[in-house]
């Protein structure tokens, strides 16, 4: 336990010093920046993983307007593949460690890190480096393994997908935060954060026989994250959602924030010079208002590290 | 000195080989390190024998310590090193337990009839019927894998299953759930009758399976019968307590004319022990005689004859056994040849020799050269309608589709399994020509010639494809593991099975090998995909394939369909088991007859992205 609090405090006092510097008009890096503001989204580019969370984060007005104290947190990445990091199948396991990190400075009870792996679990968990860097971040590992933890939830709002088992944590937790990695994706044209959600739900294969863009956007009527977190430090180009070696990886060191998912991806869709109209389940995401596809209708904090 | 001791020496091998062993077949979560498996399983008998007709060397070499081991002292094996032996003692126990009466064995004459006849008859079935069935239904460790680790081990998880909720209601998440794959009804059936069998026996009558079923338990006593050291009653001291019989699982002691049929004693010493006059010892070939204890008188003419009579049958019983087992490796699973002059053309010799050849020249690369091998059915792309490749042989072995041929199926969806989640069933079956045997096992030639089907490599499966067959590989192949592209999919990077084989079945690959290790090719059937029958998304076979083998490539508004590059796909079933539709799939993996060496997927350079710092 001294461990963890260590951490919390180093990371409170972290974001104190932090928020000092970006009151300061003094400092042309930190000066254009205002906590007051309420962005819609926040895009920031040129840092290491944790250092981009921290200034985003900060920019939406700090972990505590998303984590009280006291509260149960789950975090969802992307550590579907037996993968190392280099390879960015799965979300950076630095930027993970850093959320971990704020939720627990901010007063969270626990911290859940869990996936429904698409290779062997334990693999995925371990080649990832998620079950490590949680760990030692002082956040809990769950497996999604076992479908006995999977509860049927209905989806009134969904056109196709009526209904879908969600991992207990999802619908137990008081806060759900979605961490997908951007990557290119064969099948749903890309993978982001309203994709990143199929890993909470067990019965996957009733989205692939039944319209799999409509699927996923029908399932984010009922499962709404508090916030997404788009890791685009190492982007996965091709051959996705898997990759099949580093060479189908480009370092791009950027991350998207936001609690629209339409808007996050969106955002991140335009970082690789697409457009979003392209991909089948923003569109339609978009067409049934589940979020803002036009970026220009949004106040966005555009910071560059 | 007291050879009471000699017992507590027994307690402890067999514990540490029943405990050691037990929990391999159990374990689910490789808590056992993968480098102690062939340590734990080296001394089993029938194993070894098959690893040492495969690969040779001292890694195989553990049989002949159990020879050796048993022509000094008898078949300790039996008491201290064979899991099913020590099963049955611990059956035994617990009968001494739960009954208020004292448990005491007699003596009985040995069933000579059945010990030698189910002897041969695996043997027998070897060479005659060049099959290993018989060898892998009676041997003594394959039994106890299978029991331990198709019936043992989903009681195993469902333990951890328990505890692991129980945890978690305290927000505690240290134990992990697993869901447990199902196998077929008749995959527990053998097993349970087995286990049945074990414990009527052992329950009923001590150690008599071993002496009346148990091949290795009658080749081990051939043996015994001529050991070096060997159990005696010495008469001067004898008081015809009888302890020593009561106390005899295998009722190998014979009162009335103070013998012990040595051939059957399984090696326990509980006579030892309960003899309150030393009068029962374990003695070397100077005190042989029955009535003198130290260095007697010599013995008489005619047991003398006896000794040599029962010398010459042994030596003349062994060198039989011998040759039989000498034929496993080059007679078993000839079946397979026939196709062999078709796909075979890497190399003119004997596919057999070659097999064994590429293993100890370079173990981990299965099939180097042989690659030619897949002319005919490589670059098939896709195939419409069945039947383009029917009417071969061995058709009747892909029998894991149901309903092949049922064209009737359109429009009909009340008659539809309730699995079959997309709107449109599918209506075209897949045509397998083979079965897919795991990784490292070069071919099916070499896998059903050596694998017992002891199960190990299924329990020890982090996935779960590894299953038991059933006929896939021919009704003599039944319970040998077939990777099962229904349940799941092998890891792309996981070499596991291959590192616990104890029989040289699977051979040790590297994961770099592995990863060029094609087992069988992928098939498209586009007509049964989803994207060209619906035109709605999916791409999950290519978003599982480990080489992108399958690729999604542009087709209409929008949509990506799949397309199939076999010559760099390892036939890891990923895409198969992934496909979303039923009741037939519209991708496939047919297994190679001898496994091929897979090309490597193509690197290419990405194109960097320009553009400004914010494009939104």
């Amino acid at each position: 336990m001294k461990r963890r609090e260590f951490v919390r405090k180093g990371i409170g006092a972290g974001i104190a010093a932090g928020s000092a510097m970006s009151m300061s008009s003094f400092n042309p890096l930190w000066g254009k920046t205002n906590t007051l503001q309420n962005y819609d989204l926040v895009a920031v580019k040129g840092g290491e993983p944790g250092v981009m969370f921290d200034r985003a984060i900060q920019s939406l007005g700090g972990m505590e307007k998303y984590v009280k104290k006291g509260q149960k947190v789950v975090i969802k990445p992307n550590m579907g593949w037996d993968a190392v990091p280099e390879r960015a199948a799965n979300t950076n396991p630095q930027l993970i460690a850093r959320i971990v990190e704020q939720c627990l400075a901010a007063g969270a009870k626990d911290v859940y890190v869990f996936d429904h792996t698409i290779n062997e679990w334990t693999r995925c968990y371990q080649n990832s480096g998620i079950e490590k860097a949680t760990k030692d971040a002082g956040g809990t590992i769950v497996a999604g393994n076992s479908q006995a933890r999977y509860h049927e939830i209905d989806i009134p709002g969904g056109r196709v997908l009526k209904k879908a088992l969600v991992h207990e944590l999802v619908l137990e937790s008081d806060v759900f935060i979605n961490v997908p990695v951007l990557k290119h994706h064969g099948g749903a044209g890309l993978c982001v954060s309203m994709k990143n959600l199929m890993g909470a739900v067990w019965d996957r294969r009733f989205w692939h026989a039944n319209d799999l863009q409509q699927c996923i956007a029908d399932f984010t009527t009922a499962v709404k994250p508090d916030l997404n977190v788009v890791d685009g430090y190492r982007v996965l180009m091709k051959n996705g959602p898997r990759g099949v070696s580093v060479a189908d990886v480009e370092t791009r060191k950027f991350q998207i924030l936001s609690a629209d998912m339409v808007a996050a991806d969106a955002a991140a869709t335009k970082f690789l010079a697409k457009d979003p109209e392209q991909i089948g389940h923003i569109r339609i995401a978009a067409e049934m208002h589940l979020g803002t596809i036009d970026l220009s209708k949004l106040n966005i904090d555009r910071i560059q590290l | 000195m007291r050879q009471r001791h000699l017992k507590i020496l027994r307690l402890v091998l067999a514990l540490f080989f029943f405990l050691s062993i037990g929990f391999i077949f159990l374990d689910f979560r490789e808590l056992f390190p993968a480098g102690l498996y062939t340590g734990i399983t080296f001394l089993q008998f029938v194993p070894s024998v098959i690893r040492f007709f495969t690969t040779f060397g001292l890694i195989s070499a553990g049989f002949i310590a159990v020879l050796l081991l048993t022509s000094l002292f008898g078949r300790v094996y039996c008491s201290a090193i064979c899991p099913l032996g020590i099963l049955q003692d611990l059956v035994s126990r617990v009968r001494k337990m739960t009954r208020k009466k004292k448990l005491r064995y007699r003596y009985g004459k040995p069933h000579n009839f059945w010990r030698y006849s189910l002897l041969a008859l695996p043997l027998i079935i070897l060479i005659a019927g060049q099959s290993l069935a018989g060898i892998n239904l009676l041997d003594p460790y394959s039994i106890f894998g299978r029991i331990f680790s198709d019936l043992g081990q989903p009681v195993y998880i469902t333990a951890n299953n328990l505890l692991a909720r129980l945890f978690e209601k305290a927000d505690l998440y240290i134990l992990y759930p697993e869901d447990i794959t199902s196998g077929r009804a008749l995959s527990y059936l053998i097993p349970s009758l087995m286990l049945a069998v074990v414990v009527w026996f052992s329950f009923r009558h001590g150690r008599l399976y071993c002496n009346a079923v148990c091949p290795v338990g009658t080749l081990l006593g051939l043996l015994s019968r001529v050991s070096v050291f060997r159990i005696k009653m010495i008469e001067s001291r004898c008081t015809k307590c009888a302890r020593c019989v009561f106390a005899c699982k295998a009722s190998c002691i014979d009162m009335k004319n103070l013998e012990v049929d040595f051939s059957r004693c399984v090696g326990c010493f509980n006579c030892l022990q309960v003899c309150p006059e030393d009068a029962i010892r374990l003695v070397g070939p100077g005190n042989r005689s029955t009535s003198a204890p130290d260095a007697g008188p010599p013995e008489n003419s005619e047991s003398r004859a006896l000794h040599s009579r029962g010398r010459r049958e042994a030596v003349i019983r062994m060198l039989a056994t011998g040759l039989a087992l000498a034929g496993i490796s080059h007679r078993a699973a000839a079946r397979f040849q026939e196709r062999e002059a078709g796909s075979a053309t890497g190399d003119g010799s004997e596919p057999g020799q070659s097999d064994t050849g590429k293993q100890a020249g370079a173990g981990t690369q299965p099939g180097t050269g042989t690659r030619a091998g897949t002319g005919t059915r490589a670059g098939t792309g896709t195939r419409a309608g069945t039947g383009t490749r029917a009417g071969t042989g061995t058709q009747a072995r892909a029998g894991t589709q149901p309903g092949e041929g049922n064209g009737s199926l359109k429009g009909d969806t009340s008659a539809l399994p309730k699995n079959v989640e997309n709107k449109i069933p599918t209506e075209i079956a897949p045509v397998k020509h083979f079965p897919v045997s795991p990784p490292g096992s070069l071919g099916l030639r070499h896998f059903t010639g050596r694998c017992t089907a002891c199960h190990l490599c299924i329990s020890a499966c982090p996935t779960g494809v590894l299953q038991p067959s059933l006929t896939e590989y021919g009704l003599d192949g039944i319970l040998q593991p077939h990777m099962d592209y229904s349940t799941n999919y092998c890891n792309f990077q996981c070499v596991l099975c291959s590192e616990v084989c104890p029989t040289g079945a699977i051979l040790s690959l590297t994961e770099e090998a592995k990863k060029t290790t094609q087992l069988g090719q992928v098939h498209l059937i586009l007509e049964n995909c989803v994207v060209y029958a619906e035109n709605t998304a999916c791409g999950s076979c290519s978003e599982h394939c480990p080489t992108q083998a399958v690729t999604m490539v542009p087709y209409r508004e929008g949509l990506t369909l799949p397309r199939i590059k076999p010559a760099i796909c390892v036939g890891c079933g990923a895409c198969e088991y992934a496909c979303p539709v039923r009741p037939h799939k519209a991708i496939y993996v047919d297994g190679h007859e001898i496994h091929q060496v897979a090309e490597k997927p193509p690197v290419e350079e990405l194109e960097k992205t320009e553009m400004e710092d914010f494009p939104f």
